[in-house]
Parts: C-alpha cells; sequence; structure tokens
C-alpha cells in the first residue's frame, strides 16, 4: 500500500519534470515544436513498452469507440504547446496548481451535470478550497 | 501579456487535461491503459506534424507556432530537453500498474497530483530546468495545502 502511494507520489514527479523539460524545450525551438517532439518521443517509447513487456501486445484502434476517445490526441498537443508557454510566465508551481484546479473543477462540473456525484456538499466544498487557494496569490501578494 | 489572461490560460489546459483523462478512460474500454495511450499519442503526434506542416506553408502563421521565442533565455536545447515524452509515458506504465493496486484510481491521482505540485514548487524554489528562481512563500505553502485539499475532497468523497 505505502509502496504504491510512494510509487504514485514518484508518478507525480515524473509528471511535472515532463512538463518543465518540454518547456525548456520549447523555450529553445519554438513551443509548437516542443510539444511534436513530446509526441513523437512519447509514441515511440510507449511502442517500445508495449513490445518489450511480456504482459501487453500491441491493439489496433478501433472504431467502436465514441468520436470524444479520440480526440485526446489532439487536445494533448494543444495542452502542451500551451503549458510550454505558460511554464515560463507564471513559473511551474502556479501553472500546476492552476491546471489542476481546472482538471478538477471540470471534473466536478461534468460529474454534477452527469449526476454522478455522491455529495453535493462536500462537492461545493472541494470547489471552493480549490478556488480559494487559485485566487490566494491575487488576494495577499502585494503587487509589484 | 497581462498575468491574469495566462493565468485563466493555465485553467483552462487544466479543463483540456481532464478532457484527455475522459478519452483515455473511454478508450481503456476496448484496450489496456499502455495502449490507449499509445493511440493517444499517436493521434497527438500526427496532429502536431499536420499542424506543424500547415505552419510552414503559410509565412504568417510560421512565425507564430514556429520560431524561437524572442524572450526566451535559452538558445540551444540540451539533449535531455527531448526526452519529455518518456517521463510522461513512463507515469502511464506506473499507473497502470497503481490503478489496479490496493489504492485504486482515486488513490493514484491523489499520490501523483501531490508529486506533481511539491515537485513543481521545488524546481521553482531552486530553479531547476532552466527555471528562473521563484521562492517558496508562505502563500505557495498555503496555495498548495487549498488545492490539494479540494482536490482530495473531490476525489475520496464527491
Amino acid at each position: 500500500m505505502v509502496s504504491m502511494m510512494l510509487l504514485a507520489v514518484f508518478g507525480g514527479i515524473l509528471v511535472a519534470s515532463s512538463q518543465m523539460v518540454n518547456s525548456r524545450l520549447g523555450g529553445s525551438i519554438g513551443h509548437l515544436k516542443g510539444s511534436f517532439w513530446n509526441h513523437w518521443v512519447g509514441l515511440v517509447f510507449m511502442a517500445g513498452l508495449i513490445l518489450l513487456s511480456p504482459m501487453h501486445s500491441l491493439q489496433p484502434l478501433t472504431t467502436e469507440a465514441p468520436w470524444h476517445g479520440y480526440i485526446g490526441g489532439l487536445i494533448g498537443v494543444t495542452v502542451v504547446t500551451l503549458s510550454n508557454w505558460i511554464i515560463p510566465r507564471l513559473g511551474a508551481a502556479l501553472t500546476i496548481a492552476l491546471s489542476v484546479s481546472g482538471q478538477m473543477l471540470t471534473g466536478v462540473t461534468m460529474d454534477l451535470i452527469t449526476d454522478r456525484i455522491e455529495s453535493f456538499v462536500l462537492g461545493l466544498l472541494g470547489m471552493a478550497l480549490i478556488t480559494l487557494g487559485m485566487l490566494l496569490p491575487k488576494l495577499l501578494e502585494k503587487p509589484n | 501579456m497581462s498575468s491574469s489572461i495566462v493565468s485563466i490560460v493555465a485553467l483552462l489546459v487544466g479543463c483540456g487535461v481532464a478532457w484527455i483523462i475522459q478519452s483515455s478512460a473511454i478508450l481503456t474500454r476496448l484496450m489496456d491503459s499502455l495502449n490507449a495511450s499509445l493511440w493517444i499519442h499517436a493521434i497527438g503526434a500526427i496532429f502536431a506534424s499536420l499542424l506543424l506542416g500547415v505552419a510552414y506553408l503559410f509565412p504568417r502563421l510560421r512565425s507564430y507556432l514556429i520560431h524561437r521565442p524572442q524572450n526566451s533565455p535559452h538558445q540551444r536545447a540540451p539533449w535531455w530537453s527531448y526526452l519529455g515524452g518518456i517521463l510522461g509515458g513512463t507515469l502511464v506504465a506506473i499507473s497502470a500498474v497503481t490503478t489496479t493496486s490496493a489504492i485504486g484510481l482515486s488513490g493514484t491521482i491523489s499520490c501523483v497530483l501531490l508529486g506533481q505540485m511539491s515537485f513543481g514548487s521545488c524546481a521553482d524554489h531552486y530553479g531547476w530546468f532552466g527555471l528562473k528562481k521563484r521562492r517558496f512563500t508562505r502563500i505557495r505553502a498555503f496555495q498548495l495545502i487549498l488545492v490539494l485539499g479540494g482536490s482530495w475532497i473531490l476525489i475520496f468523497y464527491a
């Protein structure tokens, strides 16, 4: 249990590193090109991982999934390009805090719309804490 | 550009991440999570190539999308900066293991957020990865606790 938690925390360190490393690349060669390399290198790496793993094998892309199953890659390119551009401007911590906030608020909104939320009150409490956290630097930091 | 606009774009990036998670969940019903990530990367790689191709055809777009950022302090890209995709891919492999373990999907997301947010703060504080140094102030610590706490409430109880 604890080892799995530590492994997942390490996974989070990898995500943050990936974002910062890619932003460093984008700063030198252009942010869209940075996103281009991120996706091609990631693709080759995933393919290698699947081919080398005894538990996995390459599975074809089927047409059974609804259309929004396929647009993740399109959004991914946009998200990486934008995050490359944002990180030097806001710093990694604020960029991550804001994007995590956007991610969680979108997720809970989706749950509210599809009526999958378990506790409305706790949903609101979570949203309120995140929103307060987002706005905190604006509320407390002296403008320079 | 004003930092408020950049902040709003950062929030929108998060909406995008929620959509990506949603589409990978849909694909994971048809294949394993590694293959789902492989296909999301493949579609992204083709899309990025198309965008670059279009940008090369139109000079005005080229200056927006391809040229090196003017205000960047970094001239040359170091070799390791090309490896970001590998780090992202490793997370997919790790979460394939942890989501099927006792901590499950909720536990995995909570721990990933913890690692991601605290490591981002460290990198800012010490100026790693060529970042400008930004001190980890008390306000930043409170922000981290509020966003993380709110996320955990949403993940586990809502």
